[in-house]
């Protein structure tokens, strides 16, 4: 039952997508729908926070160094439009829950906190690019929003978004009239917006109901940059469907983070990485 | 200046406002005084109505003593007066008679009766002074007409009159405001003053002292006796018009008032032996000169008639010097004791030589007057010299040549009117060429008088007879001319006249004859152009005939060949007919919504069959262009669908008829590239960048 709504989102993409190949087909804009799976490795990290944990005293008062990793597996929708070189991608990306753990054995405790951690990673981006250099290499512009949720079985919920524009180019070969290989890269210059909440009275201090301080609660925004390439393989499986697999690496760097409490001690860094593998069909008409 | 029926005698004088000449006045043969306005009034109108109007109230009419007038005129050219005889002539000459007071107070009586008579008429006279009277004896006097200058009521358009000296001092003082009846008294009583005294009331050296002083009334009788008269010339120069006497009856009550008795019975008093209807006065010391007056009037009576009838027929002053005559300034002083004249039974042999070398010394001077052809003053001095001695042969045969002088005028007079009035020769014995040849008998040998009449007469026939002439008018004027001629029969002009006539009537009758000539040439060249024309119009027929045959031999082979073309048209519209329904098959077989090939290829075949029937019609060869651009439009269609292999074969299709047809081979290469890119696209796969 939990993936009913992305059935129910995908069934609404398509139709959109359907309505938009429609409108289409009566100028002489082309369309390409495609759909892909991927699985994504997905790795969180933020830099331990030091001193955050000095009224408690776990820790040696820091909180340490976390990193969160899963391998999603990925559902993409998207659609291209082509007008005389030019194209207008539209694509969005939603994996299913994955789960991982954070562990913190401190001797103040009687056995190790562990904490299950579950989360998902949304993508969108638009982008519009040109070919170039006789339809052998595009160059593109677009805007992207990112999502990194998870909830942790402790009342943790964590919550990292960036969104921003980005700038890149690509450039294929055509392999014995069979496909072509082509390479990517892009760069953007994003905003984050970082989200932790800390609920569990372990790392809670204070005397009273209304006395409690959650001195690890984040919400803090920063700068981040992000950077994604990576090599693709497309070839055509008949007259109106071909296929794609390629291999994308990305990264989004949060610095210069500023929480909304000034006294809050966040992480100096925050990082996530993710390497993908994606198996897109295209549908041609 | 000629005025009908007045013959202008001799001038009289000339004022500033008037020239006055002596007239003979024809019908009557009496001496008139006619008086010319200078031009300076006369070419106003409003002055020569004023004079026409005064002149209607006065026409022919008795105003007391004062002259008739027997008639005004008033022409653009000039403005005129006819009155009686009137020898007066504003002459400024001295007083030369002494009057008593009686004489001068009876003047002034019948004066002033005139002025209220005039004044009754609503006129002022304005002209009253001593040289506008006339005294036909001592017991009369009569006074000039109207001073029409001085009572015309002067506006702006019209000169002030110039008033000279002597003008001035007859004048009233209200001059400048308007004279009316009282100032006509008051030049009365500086007549009477003058008249009595033989000077003037006011003397000054100029108009404006002299006004000064009849303002002031500064006048003084000259002698003691006379002074009874001062409250009469008081009443009379009074300088205020309302203290003035303004009429006969206050002028007889201030006279009685001085002493004088007036009696209006009789013209003169008791001691005149003959009396007339005027008024008379007299006083205690009058008697001493009634003796001579009587005498004056009695033998003044006799010479009177002579007088006038001289002025009547010769417009010369009647007087004599020797004339007991009343005129002022003309008068001698010394009188002429007539009663001699009346007395001549009684005459002494020395006496006798006295009269007749008087009698010859007045025949030698009527010969003189003869010699001057001053026949009216020559008769009355041979009747002088006749009165004087009476056998005085010469003189009687004198008087005889003048008596005959005077019937030779009347007859002359008479033709010259009849002249004047246009009756040359008719009506019988009352016309001019009758009274002149009447006249013919009674002049002597070698007096051309009648002769020039006649010849007047021939020469107003002659002017006659020439105006005809040079309106060609010939006949006309040769009655003109015969009449003239019967006139005189030797009377050059209308010769010379006649002799043109003739040359100009030959002259007219050789043009005519030339003309005639002219005519018959012209008509015998008709006649000849009548007979050409003929022959030619017969000839004309002849062709037209030969035309008309041939005409309707040509109408009969128009009818065949028009009969021929219709069947030719019927065929040819059966084929256009049959063209259009072919042509309007082949386009519903191109409209656009039923192209196919099997429609293009019938389209085709019925461009084929048009082609066998028509040559060269541009509808088969627009056909042929529209299934060409129908192969376009279908390969199009197919091109959209996309079918770009039936594009092509349809393309392929149009080209086998057309090669050359840009259209379908750009859409050829259109569809080709289509079909290339197609392919490509199949080859194609996606090709995108993304973050």
């Amino acid at each position: 039952m939990k993936h009913i709504p992305y059935f129910t989102a995908s069934l609404l993409m398509a139709t959109s997508l359907f309505a938009v190949f429609e409108s289409a087909q009566a100028s002489d804009i082309s369309f390409t729908p495609r759909a892909s799976i991927s699985l994504t490795s997905y790795k969180f990290s933020q830099t331990a926070r030091v001193g955050a944990l000095a009224n408690t005293g776990i820790n040696g008062n820091d909180f340490p160094e976390i990193t969160f990793e899963v391998t999603f597996k990925t559902l993409g929708l998207g659609g291209t439009f082509f007008k005389d070189g030019y194209y207008l991608d539209l694509s969005a990306q939603k994996s299913a829950d994955e789960e991982d753990s954070f562990t913190l054995d401190d001797p103040l405790f009687s056995q190790p906190f562990v904490e299950n951690f579950k989360g998902d990673r949304q993508d969108t981006a638009i982008t519009l690019g040109k070919k170039i250099l006789d339809n052998k290499g595009t160059v593109y512009i677009g805007y992207k929003t990112g999502k990194s949720e998870a909830s942790g079985d402790q009342g943790q919920h964590l919550s990292f978004k960036e969104k921003g524009f980005f700038v890149g180019a690509n450039y294929g070969w055509a392999v014995s009239n069979s496909g072509k290989l082509s390479v990517n890269i892009a760069f953007a210059n994003l905003n984050g917006d970082l989200t932790e909440d800390v609920t569990n009275p372990l790392f809670a201090t204070g005397t009273g109901p209304n006395d409690i301080v959650a001195p690890l609660d984040i919400n803090a925004t920063s700068d981040a940059q992000g950077l994604s390439y990576g090599v693709s393989w497309a070839s055509r499986l008949s007259s109106n469907l071909s296929y794609s697999v390629s291999i994308d690496a990305k990264k989004y760097t949060f610095d210069n983070v500023k929480d909304s409490n000034p006294a809050t001690i966040t992480s100096k860094e925050f990082e996530e990485q993710l390497l993908s593998a994606m198996l897109s069909i295209y549908f041609q008409f | 200046m000629n005025i009908p029926g007045y013959q202008l005698g001799r001038e009289i004088s000339i004022g500033e406002y008037c020239s006055v000449y002596n007239a003979l006045e024809i019908e009557s043969s009496k001496t008139v005084t006619i008086k010319f306005f200078q031009p300076q009034l006369s070419s106003n109108p409003e002055f020569c109505r004023h004079v026409n109007t005064t002149s209607q109230l006065l026409l022919n009419k008795s105003i007391g003593n004062i002259i008739s007038i027997k008639k005004a005129e008033w022409d653009p050219e000039s403005c005129y007066l006819i009155t009686d005889y009137f020898p007066c002539a504003q002459n400024q000459q001295p007083l030369q008679t002494e009057f008593t007071i009686d004489e001068v107070l009876n003047f002034g009586l019948q004066l002033a009766n005139s002025l209220s008579k005039l004044h009754a008429l609503g006129l002022v006279h304005g002209g009253v002074s001593t040289s506008n009277l006339v005294f036909p004896n001592l017991s009369q006097v009569t006074l000039g007409i109207v001073s029409f200058q001085r009572t015309f009521k002067q506006d702006s358009s019209v000169p002030a009159l110039p008033v000279s000296m002597h003008e001035a001092s007859y004048i009233a003082p209200e001059f400048a405001t308007g004279l009316d009846a009282r100032s006509d008294f008051y030049s009365l009583g500086v007549v009477l003053f003058e008249l009595l005294f033989r000077k003037k009331p006011f003397i000054a050296g100029d108009i404006q002292q002299l006004q000064i002083k009849k303002e002031q009334m500064q006048y003084q009788v000259p002698d003691a006796f006379s002074k009874r008269l001062n409250p009469l010339f008081d009443k009379l120069l009074a300088a205020d018009p309302d203290q003035r006497i303004n009429n006969a009856s206050d002028y007889i009550e201030v006279i009685e008032q001085c002493g004088y008795k007036i009696d209006n019975s009789s013209s003169y008093s008791e001691d005149f032996s003959t009396s007339t209807e005027q008024d008379s006065i007299h006083s205690p010391s009058t008697g001493k000169r009634h003796n001579k007056n009587i005498i004056i009037f009695s033998a003044a009576a006799g010479l009177l008639m002579i007088v006038i009838l001289s002025f009547f027929m010769f417009g010369n002053q009647p007087i004599d010097e020797k004339t007991k005559s009343t005129r002022i300034g003309a008068i001698p002083s010394s009188e002429v004791d007539l009663t001699t004249l009346n007395n001549s039974e009684n005459i002494t042999p020395i006496a006798q030589t006295e009269n007749k070398d008087k009698a010859n010394e007045l025949y030698q001077k009527s010969l003189q007057h003869i010699s001057q052809n001053n026949y009216g003053a020559a008769l009355m001095t041979i009747n002088n010299a006749l009165k004087e001695h009476p056998g005085h042969a010469d003189a009687l045969k004198i008087k005889v040549e003048i008596e005959h002088e005077f019937e030779i005028r009347a007859y002359l007079s008479r033709a010259e009117k009849l002249l004047q009035a246009g009756k040359l020769t008719r009506p019988e014995n009352d016309n001019a060429f009758h009274t002149y040849t009447q006249l013919t008998s009674l002049l002597p040998d070698g007096d051309t008088r009648a002769r020039e009449g006649m010849e007047k007469i021939a020469g107003k026939y002659y002017r006659l007879a020439n105006d005809l002439v040079l309106k060609k008018q010939f006949d006309n004027a040769r009655q003109y001319i015969t009449t003239g001629l019967s006139v005189i029969a030797d009377y050059e002009p209308l010769k010379q006249l006649d002799l043109y006539i003739r040359q100009e009537e030959a002259k007219q009758l050789a043009l005519e004859e030339q003309e005639q000539q002219h005519q018959q040439k012209l008509k015998a060249d008709r006649i000849n152009r009548q007979k050409a024309a003929a022959q030619e119009l017969q000839r004309q027929q002849q062709f037209i005939e030969k035309n008309k045959l041939a005409a309707l031999e040509r109408e009969q082979a128009l009818k065949i060949q028009q009969q021929k073309e219709l069947q030719k048209n019927i065929q040819l519209q059966q084929k256009r007919r049959k063209i259009d329904d072919l042509l309007s098959n082949a386009r519903n077989l191109l409209r656009p919504d039923q192209l196919s090939h099997q429609s293009l290829n019938s389209s085709l075949e019925i461009h084929n069959e048009l082609t066998t029937l028509t040559q060269q019609d541009s509808r088969v060869s627009n056909l042929f262009e529209q299934i060409i651009n129908s192969y376009s439009v279908l390969a199009r269609n197919q091109k959209e669908i996309p079918n770009l292999a039936e594009a092509l074969t349809t393309i392929d299709l149009g080209l086998a008829l057309d090669r050359n047809n840009t259209n379908l081979r750009n859409l050829k290469n259109d569809i080709q590239q289509l079909i290339s890119e197609a392919e490509n696209k199949q080859q194609e796969v996606p090709f995108i960048g993304t973050f």
